[in-house]
């Protein structure tokens, strides 16, 4: 795969160089769930057992015979609107990038493909656009699909996800030029919500009613910022290889009311994937985006 | 352990003046302990303007539901451990197979009665307060009916959205109807069953690596065998495994009747500190299984372990409490 990546609009280009990035981190455990956790994160004993607290240990131990460490773990974050990898501690460039490690493209049928890009702007970006020009024999321009990466208001370090769909079949592609454009972020969209998700079902799972279930992601959140009327997720999912097998959005779920305050929750409508992607989902990592506005 | 059941005994008495005489028998049982925290959580989260009972009645609905299929006649393990869930990252090293030696030091992601992957699902004080802030927040955040509102704050549990289980052992477990009788006083029918205790056969303990063994921190043993309440998770009547060495061959996607994940041998938990995140570490330790090393698994708190575990094997075994292997 041949890819092209050019810079997000002038607006958002800055010098280049490398950049610390502010991480938009969780807020305390102790401030998230009064009286189960003190400042220092120890736990209270209940008065019944003899009362004090109970800290985090620190583990002493000499080198494992051996170790596999997490797949994810490395750079697995949760952060305030978002759950997964792929978010840069620093950021190298001005520029939105596609992260050509995690895009799958079709093998058969029409052309189609998923994957991450990441701002590696200093300020947040919106409208990011992701372009994908097939070319076949010849140099012959075939089809231009575009899509939009569903995060209005993508901050500094942030990777979003995309899905490209065309009517070009796949065998007719030899070659794939990208391009990644991006405009000013949406500063009405609030990215502070706690995800929280639920659980995952997986497909096929026999109810006693015999009817058998699709996929289900399920997620909800608290809010941590300025008031919002409703949200949406975003969800993505890697295979073990690291690269994004789907991506599917749900709104928030019927029945909330607008008006939700710092610390208020909600849920977010199921995510429901049917037979032929949902079969191998919940083999998946799942990273997760929340909006809200 | 038995210390704190004869301390909450005069608990006991008290819920069970509740139950309606001649319906509690046949109607739910749950750990006195687990009762107990149950009743201090709802009393610091119950919504304005609900019942004690009422709310007492939503937290308890999803745990009956979740791990016995809405049975409310048999007491829950509050050591239940999921077996269900389906991912290759919950085995050890990953490795999702039969030949895997260690497979079960199996992560259940699922843990206790209110089936949470918080790190003390295993202790009713901090999973009733756990649920309960969590249901409060959804309540007060739904509009609609009370059964639309209480839909929203069971929207968590996969029992109670999917298999929709929990809205009909609500209804069971109070008397008079809460939907038509606003202004009722309520009846919780639930008879609190001593046998079980808060951590439900789990304890509390001291771990020590045998190279340092002063240097001890609090550790808190899962030994699977000591489960009290509904083992039917793990135990076939007769007392043995219950599919002990499971594969789940819903691997595939396609779950299949009679499946489940491996059964985890006696393991120890704790939480560490470790380069600014807490972990949930789970340990089976060689002298407590059959297994030449012992094993190590180590997740981030608030990270669904789906997303990936640390595992590692080690060459020597725990000291637990004042006995070093």
């Amino acid at each position: 795969m041949s890819v092209c990546v050019i810079a997000a609009s002038s607006a958002m280009a800055l010098p280049s160089q490398r950049a610390a990035v502010s991480l938009p981190k969780l807020p305390e455990r102790h401030d998230l769930y009064p009286g189960l956790y003190d400042e220092n994160n120890c736990k209270p004993i209940p008065a019944d057992e003899g009362g004090g607290k109970r800290c985090p240990q620190r583990v002493v131990s000499e080198a494992p015979l051996v170790e596999m460490p997490s797949k994810q773990e490395h750079e697995h974050k949760q952060l305030l609107g978002y759950v997964g990898g792929f978010y840069a501690d620093e950021i190298s460039k001005a520029e939105v990038k596609l992260l050509d490690e995690t895009v799958t493209t079709a093998t058969a049928g029409p052309w189609e493909a998923m994957g991450l890009i990441r701002n590696e702007n200093v300020n947040a970006v919106g409208d990011v656009k992701v372009t994908a020009s097939l070319y076949g024999p010849g140099n012959v321009l075939l089809e231009t699909a575009s899509g939009l990466v569903p995060i209005a208001n993508l901050r500094s370090g942030e990777p979003g996800p995309f899905r490209l769909a065309t009517s070009t079949d796949t065998s007719l592609v030899s070659r794939v030029e990208w391009a990644v454009s991006a405009g000013h972020a949406d500063t009405k969209v609030s990215r502070d919500l706690i995800i929280r998700q639920y659980f995952q079902a997986p497909y096929g799972a026999t109810e006693t009613n015999g009817t058998k279930n699709p996929y289900v992601l399920a997620a909800g959140f608290q809010n941590w910022g300025k008031p919002i009327d409703t949200a949406s997720i975003t969800a993505a999912w890697l295979d073990q290889n690291g690269r994004v097998v789907w991506v599917q959005s749900a709104d928030i779920a019927p029945n909330t009311k607008p008006g939700i305050a710092k610390r208020d929750m909600a849920n977010f409508q199921h995510i429901e994937v049917q037979a032929a992607v949902g079969q191998r989902l919940h083999q998946s990592a799942v990273m997760m985006w929340g909006v809200g506005q | 352990m038995k210390k704190l059941l004869t301390i909450v005994v005069a608990a006991a008495v008290l819920l069970l003046s509740m139950v309606v005489p001649g319906e509690a028998a046949n109607t739910a049982i749950f750990s006195l302990p687990g009762m107990d925290d149950v009743r201090a959580a709802a009393v610091r989260w119950k919504p304005d303007g609900m019942r004690l009972e009422e709310f007492m009645a939503m937290i308890l609905a999803p745990t009956w539901s979740e791990v016995q299929s809405g049975v409310t006649t048999i007491t829950p393990s509050p050591m239940t451990q999921g077996r269900g869930d389906v991912n290759q990252a919950l085995y050890a090293f990953d490795q999702d197979n039969q030949t895997n030696p260690y497979k079960r030091a199996f992560w259940a992601s699922g843990m206790g009665y209110p089936q949470t992957d918080i790190e003390d699902a295993v202790n009713t004080q901090r999973a009733a307060d756990f649920v309960a802030q969590t249901m409060r927040g959804l309540w007060d955040q739904a509009s609609g009916t009370p059964a639309q509102k209480r839909r929203a704050a069971w929207w968590p549990w996969h029992a109670c959205t999917i298999s929709l289980l929990c809205e009909p052992v609500f209804k069971k477990i109070l008397s008079p109807d809460p939907d038509a009788n606003p202004d009722a006083t309520l009846s919780l029918l639930v008879t609190a069953d001593p046998n079980v205790g808060r951590y439900g056969g789990a304890y509390w303990t001291t771990c020590a690596n045998p190279a340092t063994p002063t240097a001890k921190w609090d550790c808190f043993a899962m030994f699977i065998d000591l489960a009290e309440g509904n083992r039917s998770w793990g135990f076939n009547l007769d007392g043995t495994y219950k599919y002990a060495d499971g594969t789940y061959s819903g691997l595939g996607g396609v779950s299949k009747t009679g499946d489940y994940n491996p059964l985890s041998v006696r393991m120890y938990q704790w939480n560490s500190y470790e380069s600014g995140v807490f972990k949930e570490n789970r340990f089976w330790s060689k002298n407590h299984t059959t297994y030449a090393n012992s094993i190590w698994a180590k997740r981030l708190i608030g990270s669904a372990p789906q997303n990936g575990l640390n595992w590692s094997s080690h060459s020597w075994a725990l000291c637990t409490g004042s006995i070093c292997p």
